[in-house]
């Protein structure tokens, strides 16, 4: 009697096969569990480029795996070419997966505490292998996962995609949206650098609007985690972005992703019989099955994307990195980020709970409820045009509000601190910051004179300046003509520019810009003396190694 | 498919189990409300009430002089600003809010959204680099988007006996100068913020 016993089928198919069918057996076994239902030879026969066998075994994937259940089977000829849906939902969902592996990267050399996070950047940026890059990357990828978001919608909207019975995924996807433009704008705190700190402090601010004021009060201090944002906030909205709002996110792109599945992928409006939805009749010889052709173009889209980010994240793109936060001084120009300019422009307007709660509430509002408000039937460009044109009408507002949002509009300063500002702008790198710093040659230079600079760069540099100091004069002479002051709308009368470059350091140069203008001191008065009237000067430094040089 | 007539549902009596099913969900509805104010609560951030804002005390020697740039006090969050005549009667002044002659310390946050706004003398007045709002040294709000003028806060003017010549007192809606004719010292309580007055100025671009 044996006392134990021992199965192993494997050993039983050596005995009666011999060792190599055996093998071949196991791995075809092996790789049909992996694949949770192709074996060897249906892979190959994919990819030698075999038409599929009946029944065909490359749908088993779809209906056992667990991956392949949220792609649909097979979709309709007329949807898989470029129009209609311009790859803008794949897009979205690459993105976001790019994020969360970019953002791990990240997360291991960052620390959310405002001592350590903006040493943490510089040592990102310097020390670690390919932390620019991942940082750029990280960067680049949440700006395109904005513009693709938005663009996915735009069309889906174009296209009637969201009417009956698709408009609770657009629901899905309006709760996406919010994700993704909170994603992104909690991110921007995280540097701690002087952007990050003041965008952040507006939008807080904004919450701080809402009445009546004790809840505004409550939910300021909830989002600031204190009277000011400091080591409290810092770890609210770390914790906001790489936690709470990814795994919204997921959930959300899970429902979505079902409800494409549920309701197919709609076809190009014209196709259709007005008011139906055939996306789940696709016709036998009307299909493309996912496995080969979808997957394999999803593959090349996945490398094109992937390689053409790098690129430009190492040739064009650098995510900037502004000074060290300081609560004491907010930077002249400060902005909101591109996408919340429109928000940034009404508030411009006028009352901040109105223009920065209310009003952004109802469009987003109006957003989520769209296609239970446009229930027309019919999908067809030509019986929507109230609705296409109410839709271009917005985006045009969009624009209007986004430039409103720009300093350009109503936050100019007077004059000499513009000029001066456009030279060493405070909320991004600008041109000086982006010379190269032997062209730096020390000397007093006029602006005047910019064309006896002893180099290129710094007659480009002098040049801006006198440009502007051309623009100013011609502004002061037309508010002379209307008989306003002078320096009003950034006018000046009689300005001349001077720029003076100092040793100071060793490796360090300190750069003063200096304009005086009418009334001032002259010309030859020592520059820069303290209570002088009429003259403005701006001191910076640039070091040999600072690398503020952005691109190759 | 559309055409299809939708019935109207039936009602039928509510059974015991399905009255004992709604006083649960009812509960827990209850439960979750209290849960979700709790985590609010906690969630809540504790810090020590105005850190700031102790009383500071400044000499007069360190005021700016009359009607000239006003002065920042970084610790304090406020600039001093020191009115003469010429502030008083600045063209610029709307008649509601016209200052009185002495020294008032203006809280260093625009009132429109937190940020710093700094102190142009091109312009001759304080212009938010945010939203573009702009005060005089009085404080009042002329151009952008702030919808009142800026807060001020609480002062005390004493004498070099230490004893109270002139404070800060709400007129018109805001805190009016102090008036500092003999005083030795300032006494600024940064614990103590009044609001500027409601002031919906007309929106002017470019101003």
């Amino acid at each position: 009697m044996a006392i134990w016993k021992f199965h192993s089928p494997f050993l039983d198919e050596v005995k009666s096969k011999g060792l190599g069918p055996a093998l071949l057996f196991k791995t075809n076994e092996v790789v049909e569990r992996i694949t949770a239902g192709l074996d060897i030879e249906d892979i190959r026969s994919m990819l030698r480029g075999d038409p599929a066998p009946k029944p065909n075994p490359r749908v088993r994937p779809h209906a056992d795996g667990f991956w392949l259940h949220m792609r649909p089977t097979y979709y309709h000829n007329l949807t898989v070419g470029v129009y209609p849906t311009f790859r803008m939902g794949w897009l979205s969902t690459y993105f976001f997966a790019f994020e969360i592996i970019t953002g791990l990267f990240l997360m291991v050399f960052y620390t959310p505490s405002p001592l350590v996070a903006y040493e943490n950047m510089l040592n990102i940026l310097s020390n670690v292998p390919f932390g620019r890059l991942m940082r750029d990357l990280h960067k680049l990828g949440a700006e395109m996962m904005v513009i693709v978001v938005c663009l996915h919608m735009l069309r889906t909207f174009i296209t009637g995609s969201y009417k009956k019975p698709r408009q609770f995924t657009w629901f899905t996807g309006v709760i996406l949206l919010l994700v993704t433009l909170v994603l992104s704008f909690s991110g921007y705190l995280l540097p701690w650098d002087q952007l990050a700190l003041w965008a952040v402090t507006i939008g807080a601010s904004m919450v701080e609007a809402i009445q009546p004021q004790a809840v505004g009060d409550f939910v300021n201090l909830l989002v600031r985690g204190g009277p000011q944002f400091n080591e409290g906030g810092l770890l609210r909205w770390y914790l906001l972005h790489v936690l709470l709002l990814p795994i919204i996110g997921i959930v959300f792109t899970g429902v979505h992703y079902y409800k494409v599945v549920l309701h197919g992928h709609g076809l190009p409006p014209e196709v259709e019989p007005v008011g139906e939805d055939t996306a789940k009749r696709t016709p036998v010889d009307q299909r493309t099955y996912f496995m080969p052709d979808i997957l394999t173009r999803e593959l090349l889209l996945f490398c094109v994307v992937t390689a053409g980010m790098v690129f430009a994240a190492t040739f064009f793109y650098h995510a900037p990195l502004e000074p060290h936060a300081d609560p004491l001084v907010t930077p002249l120009h400060t902005t909101a980020p591109w996408y919340f300019l429109w928000i940034q422009g009404m508030l411009k307007i006028g009352d901040k709970f109105f223009w920065g709660l209310i009003a952004p509430g109802i469009a987003f509002g109006i957003l989520f409820v769209l296609p239970y408000l446009e229930v027309g039937p019919s999908r067809r460009y030509g019986d929507r045009r109230v609705g296409l044109s109410l839709g271009l009408f917005a985006i045009a507002v969009l624009a209007i509000l986004s430039y409103m949002g720009t300093p350009r509009y109503a936050v100019l300063s007077s004059a000499d601190q513009e000029i001066v500002a456009e030279l060493i702008p405070q909320t991004h790198p600008g041109p000086f910051r982006q010379s190269n710093w032997q062209d730096f040659v020390v000397g007093e230079y006029a602006s005047a004179e910019a064309h006896s600079a002893p180099n290129a760069t710094l007659t480009r540099l002098l040049e801006q300046m006198e440009e502007g100091l051309h623009h100013a004069e011609a502004v002061a002479a037309e508010n002379e003509r209307a008989g306003r002051a002078p320096s009003s709308g950034a006018g000046l009368k009689d300005g001349e520019g001077f720029m003076i470059i100092e040793d100071w350091q060793t490796g360090l140069k300190r750069v003063t810009f200096r304009i005086i203008w009418e009334g001032g001191p002259g010309a030859d008065a020592t520059p820069c003396t303290a209570g002088n009237k009429n003259e403005f000067c701006q001191t910076t430094y640039i070091h040999r190694d600072s690398n503020y040089r952005q691109g190759p | 498919m559309t055409t299809e007539a939708i019935k109207a549902p039936v009602v039928s009596p509510m059974t015991r189990r399905e009255f004992l099913y709604y006083i649960w969900f009812g509960s827990l509805a209850v439960f979750g409300a209290q849960t979700g104010a709790a985590l609010l609560w906690f969630a809540y951030p504790r810090f020590k009430a105005g850190t700031f804002g102790g009383v500071f005390e400044i000499d007069v020697s360190e005021l700016p002089p009359v009607d000239a740039a006003p002065k920042a006090f970084s610790g304090g969050r406020f600039w001093l600003v020191n009115i003469g005549d010429s502030i008083k009667d600045d063209p610029r002044q709307p008649d509601e809010w016209r200052p009185t002659r002495g020294v008032k310390a203006l809280y260093m946050i625009c009132v429109h959204l937190g940020c710093l706004y700094s102190w142009v003398p091109t312009n001759n007045r304080f212009e938010c680099p945010c939203h573009g709002s702009k005060y005089l040294s009085s404080g009042t709000a002329v151009a952008g988007p702030a919808n009142r003028n800026l807060d001020v806060f609480q002062m005390q003017a004493v004498d070099a006996n230490g004893d109270v010549i002139d404070a800060t007192e709400v007129v018109n809606g805001e805190g009016r100068a102090v008036s500092i004719e003999g005083a030795a010292k300032l006494l600024i309580d940064t614990g103590k913020r009044i609001p500027g007055a409601s002031n919906p100025n007309p929106f002017e671009a470019n101003a």
